[in-house]
């Protein structure tokens, strides 16, 4: 066996001297410190990192943000038709003076992690419930929780259905910071909510999330990540979801520009009529690898999920799909779907793709399809025929190509920026 | 759902494998273990040069620093590589049964169902050769026919005798003795195996398989097969047969090389129906097989066809390397995992040259307990130029304690590529069984003739005499019983 290969990885980022929170809360950090130290960093010897090269995050310096906080107006952290309650996380800290959260529908209470954890209740409990940390590729969700910046503790009760959206600004301002965003949701049941996180930053930085959200019966949770880095960021965001009878959850998801952005999600379908959907949209150009992978688990009968997955990859970019759909014993009645088209506008560019099924149920109806190629040749000479010129031909057709994906976007802003990034044809 | 306890699918799968029959134990065997003078002593035996010592012997240190590979979704108990004997000798005929009336009867049974020509049956029974009427006529006609045409096939031992040099340029080229863990121990122990080669403009007369199962001596647990396709010739190769194969081997290695020059064709069809082992899967053939072929010339082209029946564990993934502009790999398969099988099989096909081309159809059917996984590479590097491949791999089940997996893996860095990948899984319809059965066919007919319409694109591929028979296979494999 080659030992060298196998040792962990971990980057140079300490435990601060002073751990802070109650006792069980630095018990559960101690953990996760342990197992970070023993499994290290996930790569390549992963299957579900075979596409996802953590090496560049080692050969960058990173550190953990200090607690100030950042001077920052209310400009830097709108995003134009969103309104609703807002957090803003800078560099690490949760920033009151511009975050809104005076004005939160009855039922909803969103409390900062530290304050929750001094007070205690709330929901904090229940932070590392669904994120397990025995898995060998656990490496960057037990960091994640060892070294906590902060994040947010979110419960709804039931039929609590706040008509705006919930935003979670996360932001770096210094280059080098690698703040750790940890969140916490309770959907009570018939609860809906649509929960908006983005990401953005300045220079290298590196953010680092675990979502946790418990969907209860009836519940919908519209769960809507976006990101935009170059090619100095770094972004790996873990979620884990459990979903209730007759629960759904959406989980849409776009990254943009990042040297690394890794979006995983865990969905666990625990009782009947529990639904799922993945929506995702990736691309760009340059060193720009990003890296979608799905945990799609149906542990009881009349579960569905659908997958939706869209690549557009110019120069040099590397962009991949995992889905994997697990189907246990006893999970009858089952429909599952996945779908992920690649569209590669350059020859240094390059899709993975894996939609995979483990089945271990019979009554089910599975199915999974995948494709790779460049714009059609056809269309884009029927366009250039009726005098568009190619850029904005190929641009066009980009943009229909990925459209589909985008009206799944459970939010029209969301899924604008998304069609502003991504839909323009770039490459050569 | 529950099911009625008279479901004719529960019948038909929970039925016991019938023809699994003990074999006398071998004489003139090393005892267990493998080190270098293991290595020596086979190669000793088989009266080899240096070099192929050398090369087994570097093969063996290479094994030595290589962990088992466990990323298969399959799960058995850890092998013991030194309770392995590595060297038996071919049994004497007088060991062998004199006639068909010593062979098990069951096992006639099966070829009677399966409609195994007579004059074959003595011979895949392993009655001793001098006991088979004509068959020894019949292989010399076929050897002096494939003479006239300048076409070698013999074991591999006489062609390292015979053809050194084209063995040497050939052996371990397209799976190097370092690839993986079972392939270095097979190029260290390999034991016999098939050589071919084609020469230049010649089409092979005849299914090369007609011949190896008249004539094929056992081929043991560490087979290794060589097959050279020189430009514009064509071959057909068929390996293993439908009839239920007895190996008292659990652990079998094989490696199978291909190479097809410029404008060559290599078909190679492998119908596999080794012991699968009983309903708790004991006993059964640990298949871990190595294939690949090169079609290093354009436009040569390199189909594999399967039909894994048999044994407990299939690890085995035929692949094309498609170097040559304008080659085409073809790989259909259909695989059944029954009692406790387990499959992880499927294909890798990495493109390389312009406008190279590739197929894949892969039909899963899982029953009982079994469980089928199908993984597959398709790699397009940013040379090959307008590339295609599609790729369609379908999963049947049966039963609601089977499992049926799907890996496939897809990587494309040339933009000018046309990649598809389709699959589904579902269970065997209702409506469809009974609408075979309210025509008056039985359980066992119904499912046949289901399964058979589920795997038609690969059967199709088979050559004719023997997809008739696995037509045949598929109803007995699902039977769980070939009686």
């Amino acid at each position: 066996m080659n030992v060298a290969r196998r040792q962990a990885v971990t980057l140079a980022l300490a435990r601060p001297p002073r751990p802070a929170g109650p006792d069980w809360w630095q018990a559960l950090q101690e953990r996760a410190w342990n197992r970070y130290q023993a499994v290290g960093l996930p790569g390549p010897r992963l299957d579900d990192w075979k596409y996802a090269d953590t090496h560049p995050l080692t050969q960058v310096d990173l550190r953990l943000p200090s607690g100030d906080v950042a001077p920052m107006d209310a400009a830097q952290v709108a995003m134009e038709g969103v309104e609703g309650p807002l957090v803003v996380l800078v560099d690490g800290v949760f920033h009151p003076g511009l975050s809104r959260l005076d004005e939160l529908p009855d039922g909803m209470t969103v409390s900062p992690l530290e304050t929750a954890l001094g007070s205690g209740g709330g929901g904090v409990e229940r932070v590392g419930a669904l994120a397990e940390l025995d898995r060998d590729d656990a490496g960057l969700r037990a960091l994640n929780l060892a070294l906590a910046s902060t994040g947010v503790v979110v419960e709804l009760a039931p039929d609590c259905r706040p008509s705006a959206p919930l935003s979670l600004v996360h932001l770096v301002t210094e280059a080098g910071l690698a703040p750790q965003w940890r969140h916490v949701l309770r959907l009570g049941e018939g609860a809906v909510l649509t929960l908006l996180e983005r990401y953005q930053g300045l220079g290298t930085h590196w953010h680092n999330t675990v979502v946790e959200a418990e969907v209860e019966a009836g519940a919908e949770l519209n769960h809507i990540r976006l990101a935009e880095g170059d090619e100095s960021a770094f972004l790996t965001h873990e979620s884990w979801v459990t979903v209730a009878a007759g629960g759904r959850y959406l989980g849409a998801g776009a990254a943009h520009g990042h040297r690394l952005a890794r979006l995983f999600g865990s969905v666990s379908l625990d009782a009947p009529e529990a639904r799922a959907a993945w929506y995702g949209v990736y691309g760009g150009t340059g060193r720009h690898q990003a890296d979608h992978t799905t945990h799609t688990h149906h542990r009881a009968p009349r579960t569905e999920s659908v997958q939706l997955f869209k690549g557009v990859l110019g120069e040099g970019a590397r962009g991949a799909y995992t889905g994997r759909v697990v189907v246990h014993t006893g999970a009858q009645k089952i429909r599952a779907e996945q779908k992920n088209a690649n569209l590669l506008l350059s020859r240094n560019a390059e899709a993975d793709a894996r939609p995979q099924l483990e089945i271990y149920a019979d009554d089910v109806q599975c199915a999974h399809g995948a494709t790779v190629g460049e714009l059609d040749a056809d269309a884009l000479f029927y366009l250039r025929a009726r005098g568009i010129a190619e850029a904005d031909a190929r641009a066009l057709l980009t943009r229909a190509f990925i459209e589909d994906v985008l009206v799944a976007f459970p939010l029209e802003a969301a899924a604008r920026w998304v069609r502003e990034r991504l839909g323009q044809g770039g490459g050569t | 759902m529950s099911k009625p306890k008279e479901d004719p699918l529960d019948q038909l799968v929970n039925r016991e494998y019938s023809a699994g029959f003990v074999t006398d134990i071998e004489e003139e065997s090393l005892p267990p273990g493998l080190d270098e003078d293991v290595i020596r002593f086979i190669s000793a035996k088989k009266g080899e040069p240096d070099w192929l010592l050398e090369w087994r012997l570097e093969a063996f240190r290479e094994w030595q620093k290589m962990v088992e590979p466990h990323w298969a979704h399959v799960h058995y108990p850890p092998i013991d590589y030194q309770a392995i004997s590595y060297w038996a000798a071919p049994k004497r005929p007088e060991d062998r049964p004199q006639s068909l009336d010593e062979v098990d009867p069951e096992l006639l049974e099966t070829f009677e169902k399966l409609g195994i020509p007579l004059h074959e049956r003595a011979a895949l029974a392993g009655v001793a050769v001098d006991a088979v009427f004509d068959s020894v006529s019949v292989a010399t006609t076929f050897k002096d026919k494939l003479a006239e045409h300048g076409i070698i096939f013999c074991p591999l031992s006489e062609a390292v005798r015979e053809h050194p040099d084209l063995v040497r340029k050939y052996l371990g080229k397209v799976v190097p003795p370092r690839d993986n863990f079972f392939a270095a121990l097979n190029s260290a122990v390999f034991s016999e195996g098939s050589f071919v080669y084609i020469p230049k403009g010649v089409r092979c007369p005849m299914e090369l398989s007609t011949y190896f199962r008249i004539n094929a001596a056992a081929t043991g647990q560490f087979e290794r097969t060589l097959i050279i396709a020189d430009e514009d010739s064509y071959v057909s190769y068929l390996e293993g047969c439908t009839a239920p194969m007895r190996d008292e081997n659990q652990l079998h290695a094989a490696v199978v090389e291909l190479v097809a020059e410029r404008r060559a064709h290599i078909k190679y069809s492998t119908v596999q129906n080794w012991y699968p082992g009983d309903e708790e899967g004991r006993g059964g053939i640990y298949n871990f097989v190595t294939k690949r072929g090169l079609c290093k010339g354009d436009h040569s082209k390199i189909s594999w066809t399967q039909v894994e029946t048999g044994s407990v564990i299939t690890w085995k993934y035929p692949s094309c390397i498609l170097r040559g502009d304008h080659s085409v790999g073809e790989f259909y398969s259909v695989a059944i995992s029954n009692l406790k099988q387990q499959a992880d099989t499927g294909t890798k096909m990495v493109h390389i040259g312009k406008h190279t081309t590739s197929t894949i159809i892969s039909k899963g059917i899982s029953a009982g307990r079994g469980s089928n996984a199908y993984r597959g590479l398709v790699k397009v590097m940013d040379t090959a130029e307008g590339a295609r491949n599609f790729t369609q791999c379908d999963s049947l089940l049966m039963g609601d304690r089977c499992s049926a997996h799907t890996f496939p893996y897809i990587e494309v860095r040339n933009p000018s590529a046309q990649v598809e990948h389709e699959a589904t899984t579902s269970k065997i319809s209702e409506d469809q069984l009974f609408y075979c059965r309210a025509r008056g066919l039985d359980a066992e007919e119904a499912v046949s003739l289901i399964v058979n319409g589920f795997c038609k694109e690969v059967i199709n591929e088979l050559p004719m005499e023997f997809a008739v028979e696995a037509q045949k296979l598929l109803g007995v494999s699902l039977e769980g019983a070939v009686g």
